[in-house]
């Protein structure tokens, strides 16, 4: 584990304002999420300057900064997936916590993301340094070779202009990236495909003991669907955190796992530890999170990293039609609106803040892309819960939030007539639907008047025969879902907030209402309890076909800077770079035309590989740079 | 022992008797003296007072535990006043959090300042019973080891709090 | 007289098992004082003491590998293996003792005393090999199971010059060796612990095969407990290993200091960011506490008799790890976070009031039921006894 020292060393505005009048960038990167910071480690690692601007502080990046944020999280009452991360009124984010039952007609806005409806959307994500990868599951999944094609196989949706073969490479360099833990052969399923002699940097995690208990019940049922058979098997999921690193890892190379950021002279980022809390905070950093990719940046010292710095406008040169420089207001207290206004220039500009800050501020400059897709197409992964009691005590709150679920969905003809859906088995229990632990226990003593030894027995017996199916449906594109801003919506530095808009069409629904009925079954087989109810007064509420639904936002925000074959029917090129402006580029899942039923992180980190690949080809055409020795070193290292 | 241990080391007999977690457990939380504090700061010592009484009370008189469960459910738990108080104890040692008392509580017998739902602290979060209960650790803390989820829970009901006829309440 | 104090395969056997004891010692005090902190208090410090006792499993799972690459397997239940507390150290040590107890300025002193840099006293007798100085009353030593040179007269000033004398005597029993054309190193190599099952503990395991490797893991140890320079001199880095890694010794300077080292720094003057030490926040355990202080508390004893049970199996799937059960070691991490649970409930649990006095785990470790713990863990331990 590295233990030289914490913090990425900071440059200030006046800085890199400096840095930038002298024409020292040859791209600045707005955010640090996992895409900015791929991106940055990628040109830094070759010898290329390369300015990060980061919305939010930097704390995280010395060890006591991030154990406030595990501390935060311990005290606050609400364990939502924000929990840890203090509010910040200049770089607000949106919070599950904030989200309320909609009024035919009106609009939310009391949390940072103004919801517009119809429905009400409760997905988030983290404005911190490292971004959303800071509260992720790292649940890590490949797409689906025929998630590319949806549209021309199923007719729904759009279709990729690259297909999985084309992003076979750059998965591989996201799974080191990212370090994963999975076996090859336990993930060889409905055409997904790995070179030959492929492992997995790491060996695959444990599945825990509740998903042993429920693939006895449940492997082997049979649902017959657009007349194909669909043969259920528990399976277990890759990971985004530390486990057995596989010593077969190229060709016997091994890997070296990444340990934590930050953690001056402690001992921290090794193996998981199984503390349930992946989401919203791994408390000893085995969870892989971008701040480590951003760390590996600074080491070429080719970084200059500038946090609480919110971009908040790009210019375009009128004549050229190139980026000219994007403006940025610099704060130096969360707790104070007061700003200085600066302006950064370089070759080549990468905004990657995410799907909806890309497009939030793509907006807000008044560049709407001339397809005038900017925002639209937004899709994220609509989950259904369905829960209940185990007949026997499953060890449920253990493991890592999620080891095991279902694949057996994802795929087949019925797409052409319902979304197919992923299921993840929980286990955390029934958190995400009813707040368990803490509910139950509310529950127990208020209600069911328990104290003493009948509580506790209790307590058992509510708590650790808990199961959870959640059923992760995927949304295609549809340009109705999207992100808009106005003017009158703004935050405390006056930048514009984002408005969503937002809804689920009857081929989601038919998706989830499937899914319930899938749930049934697993229920029974496993002589478990059904406590699944969907109350009408929830902000997620739906009726389909006379049954009540509730859905929940999945947080993984994509579409609102789709990727296709022409300027006409998208916003960037399969390199995310803008039909518009050549020397933009728009990265993550935003440019993403379906997202199919894989967490979208490993693909969005996949495409932004294969971006930065084009970047380092166009950057090479300007004149050569000297490049420092050791620099070079560094560089030829990281390739191999 | 002067009267503020005595009516701390009550304050544990009588957690005990709640939660079914005997001294031992409940030391090992480390929380006591912050609970004990919590509850006085918030109710007031008169109310605590009562409680303890009351609790001392039906413990004397019981000849046996179905006697003193009973005195436990008719004097405590089903007193308009106490129960309230004596359930935000259970739910205080089970999760850490004191939860706000009913509005009619609130109503009729003071409303403090503090009185909010709240983690006593950011270490009684990760000191909660109920994860003991289930052989499970406090999600995002003492992180049991890699692959240990993969075990049946080795769930037991070790250190559970047991009913003594009442001259060993006092003499301990 | 001969400088050098491992003459014999035997002697190098008997100093490594003596290491694996001394790294081991060291892990009941730092864990004590470790968990006597108020949780969610002093971080940094706790982050400190954590990390070097972590380091300390890895230095005790080094030398292990050592001897398993001599063809012998350590034991760590023989009889005596486990010190009574308060103790000197089996290198010999005998100006401080080593005790079970809270986390207190003066636990803060015996630390830097453990992990002291190399500095023979200037009254050191110049008839003493190297790093070692001659001491009156050795009977008070209390570990049986180690008698460093099978000489009562010296002992080591500190555990760098300990480990200094196993790497002499390596290379001399080695070159001895070759002349023949042996070698000393004809354990199987599947008894090294290797990553795959040994990682996030403070470093790299180093799979040992020869001298080389053997040297390499030894030189690890030496560094990162005490740094590569001498104690007394005030040069910039010299608190930094090779790695660039602070030694243990310099990382519990800091928390005297209350500031961090960083690159640069001479050890009299660290200039890193500051931090509060705060000895309130810590429970004040017995010193040294034996199960006959808990003689009146009977589920206090119950606990306490518990954590040693625990603990010895603990050390029954270490004996199993290192002889050829490596896979063993994942679970043993899980036992090691439980044991963690058990000693803090302890030390948590106050056995007075006046004076306010608690708990903690005694560590008294009952090797005579060792025969049916190693049924238990289900190892096939083939462990030499000893001579």
């Amino acid at each position: 584990m590295s233990e030289s020292n914490s913090t990425i060393e900071q440059v200030t505005p006046e800085q890199a304002i400096q840095n930038s009048n002298d024409g020292k960038y040859d791209a600045v990167i707005v955010g640090s999420g996992i895409s900015g910071a791929i991106a940055a480690k990628e040109l830094t690692s070759r010898g290329y300057q390369v300015l990060v601007l980061e919305a939010a502080p930097a704390k995280s990046l010395s060890y006591d900064g991030f154990k406030a944020y595990v501390s935060n999280y311990y005290v606050n009452a609400s364990k939502d997936n924000n929990a840890p991360y203090p509010d910040n009124p200049n770089a607000p984010m949106p919070r599950s916590t904030d989200v309320r039952k909609l009024c035919l007609g009106q609009m939310d806005t009391q949390g940072y993301m103004v919801q517009n409806g119809p429905l009400a959307l409760d997905s988030t994500y983290t404005r911190v340094t490292g971004g959303t990868t800071m509260h992720w599951e790292a649940k890590i999944l490949r797409m689906l070779p025929d998630d590319f094609k949806i549209k021309t196989h199923y007719g729904v949706g759009l279709d990729w202009p690259i297909s999985y073969d084309d992003l076979m490479p750059y998965y591989r360099m996201a799974e080191r990236e990212i370090g994963v833990s999975a076996n090859v052969e336990e993930q060889g399923f409905y055409g997904l495909k790995y070179e030959p002699g492929y492992v997995y940097p790491m060996h695959g995690l444990p599945a825990s003991y509740l998903d042993q208990v429920v693939g006895k019940g449940i492997d082997g049922a049979e649902f017959e669907l657009a007349g194909e058979v669909h043969t259920v098997k528990v399976r277990p999921f890759p990971q985004g955190r530390n486990g057995i690193p596989n010593a077969d890892y190229q060709n016997g190379a091994g890997f070296n796992p990444v340990g934590a950021v930050g953690a001056v002279q402690s001992e921290q980022g090794g193996r998981c530890q199984g503390n349930n809390n992946c989401v919203p905070i791994c408390p000893v950093q085995a969870k892989y999170d971008a701040r480590k990719t951003l760390y590996s940046a600074a080491q070429t010292g080719n970084l200059d990293f500038l946090p609480q710095a919110v971009a908040s406008k790009v210019f375009v040169d009128g004549c050229t039609d190139q980026v000219s420089h994007i403006e940025f207001k610099h704060y130096t207290k969360t707790s104070s609106p007061e700003h200085t206004t600066g302006n950064i220039t370089a070759k080549t500009f990468i905004l990657a803040t995410n799907a909806v800050e890309n497009a939030r501020l793509m907006l807000a400059s008044d560049l709407p892309s001339s397809s005038g897709l900017m925002g639209k197409n937004l899709m994220d992964h609509t989950y259904l819960l369905a829960w209940g009691l185990l007949p026997e005590a499953a060890g449920t709150m253990r493991g890592t939030k999620c080891t095991s679920g279902i694949a057996d969905f994802r795929y087949g003809q019925s797409r052409a007539k319902q979304a197919p859906f992923g299921v993840d088995i929980h286990n955390d229990g029934w958190g995400w639907a009813t707040g368990s632990p803490f509910s139950d226990i509310e529950e127990l003593v208020d209600t069911e008047n328990k104290f003493g030894k009948a509580l506790r027995q209790s307590t058992v017996e509510r708590i650790s025969n808990q199961l959870l199916f959640a059923y992760m449906v995927e949304q295609p594109a549809d340009e109705s879902n999207r992100i808009t801003v106005d003017p009158e919506y703004t935050d405390a530095l006056g930048n514009m907030r984002p408005i969503v808009n937002y809804n689920l069409s009857d081929y989601s629904k038919a998706g989830i209402a499937y899914a319930r009925e899938t749930s049934k079954v697993f229920f029974q087989r496993l002589g478990a309890q059904d406590f699944s109810s969907y109350s009408l007064l929830d902000y997620g509420s739906f009726n389909y076909q006379g049954e009540s639904y509730y859905f929940r936002g999945g947080n993984h925000f994509s579409g609102t800077h789709v990727m296709g074959t022409a300027a006409q029917n998208s916003v960037v090129n399969e390199y995310q770079q803008s039909w518009d402006h050549s020397n933009l580029y728009l990265i993550g899942s935003g440019s993403m035309p379906s997202i199919g039923t894989s967490n979208t992180t490993l693909t969005l980190a996949a495409l932004c590989f294969k971006t930065t690949e084009h970047i380092l080809a166009h950057l090479s055409s300007f004149p050569v740079n000297v490049v420092a020795d050791d620099a070079f070193k560094l560089a030829k290292g990281a390739r191999s | 022992m002067n009267t503020q241990q005595n009516q701390q080391q009550q304050f544990i007999e009588l957690s005990g008797a709640l939660t079914d977690f005997n001294a031992f457990a409940l030391h090992g939380t480390g929380q006591v003296e912050h609970y004990y504090k919590t509850l006085n700061d918030i109710v007031g010592r008169d109310t605590v007072e009562q409680l303890l009484c009351v609790f001392q009370t039906v413990s004397e008189c019981a000849c046996d535990e179905q006697m003193f469960l009973t005195g436990i459910r008719q004097q405590i738990m089903g007193d308009v006043k106490l129960g309230p108080v004596a359930r935000n104890i259970i739910k205080l040692w089970y999760t850490g959090t004191w939860y706000q008392l009913p509005r009619t509580w609130r109503e009729a017998y003071g409303k403090s300042e503090q009185d909010k739902t709240f983690f006593v602290s950011s270490a009684s979060y990760t000191e909660g019973l109920l994860w003991q209960a289930i052989d499970a650790n406090p999600s995002g803390a003492k992180g049991p080891g890699y692959g240990s989820w993969s075990e049946p829970p080795r769930i037991h009901f070790d250190n559970s709090w047991q009913f003594v006829k009442q001259q060993s309440v006092q003499s301990k | 007289m001969n400088e050098r104090i491992i003459n014999t395969i035997d002697d190098l056997y008997q100093m490594l098992d003596a290491a694996i004891q001394l790294e081991h010692a060291t892990i009941p005090p730092y864990l004590t004082a470790l968990y006597s902190i108020h949780p969610e208090t002093n971080l940094e410090a706790t982050a400190v003491i954590r990390a070097v006792l972590v380091e300390e499993m890895l230095h005790m799972t080094l030398s292990a590998n050592v001897l398993n690459a001599l063809g012998r397997h350590p034991n760590v239940l023989s009889e005596g293996f486990m010190p009574s507390f308060p103790t000197y150290l089996p290198d010999g040590e005998k100006d401080f003792q080593v005790s079970i107890a809270a986390f207190t300025p003066e636990t803060l002193e015996t630390f830097l005393n453990i992990e002291r840099p190399s500095k023979p006293p200037k009254n050191t007798s110049s008839t003493c090999p190297n790093g070692c100085i001659t001491r009156a009353n050795h009977a008070r030593f209390h570990l049986d199971a180690i008698k460093p040179l099978k000489s009562p007269t010296y002992s080591f000033y500190s555990i760098g010059d300990f480990y200094d004398a196993i790497i002499d005597g390596i290379k001399f029993l080695e070159t001895q060796a070759r002349e023949c054309g042996e070698t000393i190193f004809i354990g199987d190599p599947k008894y090294q612990v290797s990553n795959k099952y040994y990682y996030s503990g403070g470093g790299e395991v180093i799979e040992v095969t020869d001298e080389k490797s053997a040297i390499a893991a030894l030189n690890l140890i030496k560094e990162q407990g005490e740094g590569k320079a001498e104690l007394g001199e005030d040069t910039e880095n010299q608190e930094f290993d090779s790695e660039g890694e602070l030694s243990h010794y310099y990382r519990f300077k800091q928390l005297q200091f209350g500031r961090y080292y960083q690159k640069g720094d001479r050890p009299s003057n660290p200039t890193g960011a500051k931090f509060e030490v705060d000895f309130s926040k810590v429970y004040p355990i017995k010193t040294n506490p034996k199960l006959s202080d808990f003689a009146e508390n009977p589920t206090l004893l119950k606990a306490a008799k518990d954590f040693n049970h625990s603990y010895q199996e603990f050390l029954g799937i270490i004996n199993a790890a290192f002889s050829g059960h490596q896979n063993l070691l994942l679970g043993a991490v899980c036992d090691m976070f439980r044991l963690k649970e058990f000693a803090s409930q302890l030390i948590r649990n106050p056995i007075s009031i006046e004076p306010n006095m608690h708990a903690g785990p005694t560590f008294e470790i009952d090797t005579s039921s060792r025969g049916s713990l190693n049924d238990k863990v289900g190892q096939t331990c083939v462990h030499k006894e000893r001579a």
